[in-house]
Formats: structure tokens, C-alpha cells, sequence
């Protein structure tokens, strides 16, 4: 279940089906292939400054809503797992991720 | 897992509401450059580069940006990397060092009051300060009136 009428994040990030006017970041997180579930996914700035965090859904994904500019994705998972990703965002486009962790 | 709480069954009753750690517009208008404003989104919505938290769509408030002189101290900042509190001297820290004033009042807010509801807590019950209000209206109301002066940019 995701809902957005919060300020929660809801699990792998809010629905979308055209990028619009967004500048969408989002991909999926695996390990050996498979979906990590279990995690978040989190947004930081270009001075790395934390911006937004989304638990990952049960599919390994999610989803963001930046401005244009450069991005970096931080994957946190258990038993100390972290990986980052450098990540350029533009309107109207989806930059897609695949992190293997 | 040593220790597993035991929660048993019981009834909480609900009150009236306590519009004493509420803040409301007009309120709000009054207490720039005169109390702290705090403002605990990222560093990107209150520098009007983002409208919403970047988990959700870009589409809530009319403008983007922030309340004049409100200091920037996003939420996640008064938590550790493992989601524990920091502790109250390098919460005192923190606020202070980003200009918060202990002596004075403090209203805090957000996009909704969701995230500032946080801050409220450690500002008021973690650190004792006696008179905290969180503004519920937060940015989608302010950031959408007509008449308020709004400031851009990363400096308060």
C-alpha cells in the first residue's frame, strides 16, 4: 500500500506514469539479481546534504522527484550495506538506476 | 532480540485539542526577524529549488522558498545515522550554532508539520524549551498566501 497524502514516504516511492514536468530519478536495488526489499533508498544533494528517503519496495525500487542537477543516490540496507550512485536529473525525463549491492 | 516489551490492552481517552503548541499565519507573519523560525525541510526546499519533499511530485505550494529569517536545520540533522536522537548537547549545538536563540521563542515548520512535529519534539521535550510551536500550515499554506514576503536562495 502507497499512499502520498503525507509527508511519508511511501515504499519504493509514489506512482507515476509519465514524467511530466518532473525530474524523476528511480531504479531498483538487487543483490545477486534479486530484489533488495528490505532498505532505503536516499536522496543527497550536490553538497551532500540529505534531501529524501523512501523505503525500497518489495520490487528492490524507488522513485524521487528532484530538480535538474546532479544527485547522489545512497542505498542503505541490512548487515551494513551502502552504496551511492552519481545521478543527473532533468525535467520532463527519468533517470533510471540499477544498483547492485 | 533479549527483550520483547509487553504491551496489554488499554484506553486512551482524547482531549481537547492543545492550540498552545500550535502556530498559526498571522502568528507566523509576526514572528519574522522577532522569534526563531525554524525550518526543518532540506536544504533544497528551503532554498526554493525543490516545492516538495523529492520523495513526493513537485506540485504543492504556489512558490517556492522560505520564511525570511528562518534558519535552515532539516529534521534528519537532530538524528543519528541509526535513527537514534543525538544527544541533547549536540542537539544544543546544532541549533544554536545555526542561530537558533534559546531565550527566545521558536515556531518550527515544514511542508505540512509533518516533519517539523519532529523537530517540536526534540526542541521541546528533548531539550525543554518552553515554548515551541509547530506551524501546521507549514510551507503549502505559506508559500501559497498572497501579501507574505518570501525569500529564496540558501541564506536565511
Amino acid at each position: 500500500m502507497t499512499t502520498a497524502d503525507g509527508c511519508g514516504a511511501p515504499a519504493g516511492g509514489a506512482a507515476l506514469t509519465d514524467a511530466g514536468n518532473q525530474a524523476v530519478v528511480q531504479g531498483h536495488v538487487t543483490r545477486a539479481g534479486a530484489p533488495v526489499a528490505t532498505g532505503y533508498a536516499r536522496l543527497l544533494n550536490g553538497d551532500g546534504e540529505f534531501v529524501a528517503e523512501v523505503p525500497l519496495g518489495e520490487d528492490g525500487g524507488f522513485r524521487f522527484f528532484a530538480a535538474p542537477g546532479t544527485w547522489t543516490l545512497r542505498v542503505l540496507a541490512p548487515g551494513g550495506v551502502r552504496a551511492e550512485q552519481a545521478v543527473s536529473a532533468a525535467i520532463g525525463q527519468i533517470a533510471n538506476l540499477e544498483v547492485a549491492v | 532480540m533479549t527483550e520483547v516489551p509487553q504491551r496489554p490492552a488499554t484506553n486512551y481517552t482524547a482531549q481537547e485539542q492543545d492550540s498552545a503548541i500550535r502556530a498559526f499565519r498571522d502568528e507566523v507573519v509576526a514572528a519574522i526577524g522577532t522569534k526563531n523560525l525554524v525550518d526543518v525541510r532540506s536544504p533544497d526546499e528551503f532554498a526554493g529549488r525543490l516545492l516538495a519533499p523529492a520523495h513526493l511530485p513537485q506540485e504543492q505550494a504556489q512558490r517556492g522558498g522560505h520564511i525570511p529569517t528562518a534558519r535552515n536545520i532539516p529534521w534528519s540533522k537532530a538524528a543519528e545515522e541509526d535513527g537514534t536522537f543525538k544527544s541533547d548537547d549536540a542537539l544544543r549545538t546544532l541549533y544554536g550554532g545555526a542561530g537558533v536563540d534559546f531565550a527566545s521563542d521558536t515556531i518550527a515548520y515544514c511542508r505540512i508539520g509533518e516533519r517539523s512535529a519532529h523537530t517540536w519534539f526534540v526542541l521541546h521535550e528533548l531539550l525543554g524549551q518552553p515554548n515551541v510551536k509547530n506551524y501546521d500550515g507549514s510551507w503549502t499554506e505559506y508559500g501559497s498566501l498572497v501579501g507574505v514576503p518570501i525569500k529564496t536562495g540558501d541564506e536565511s
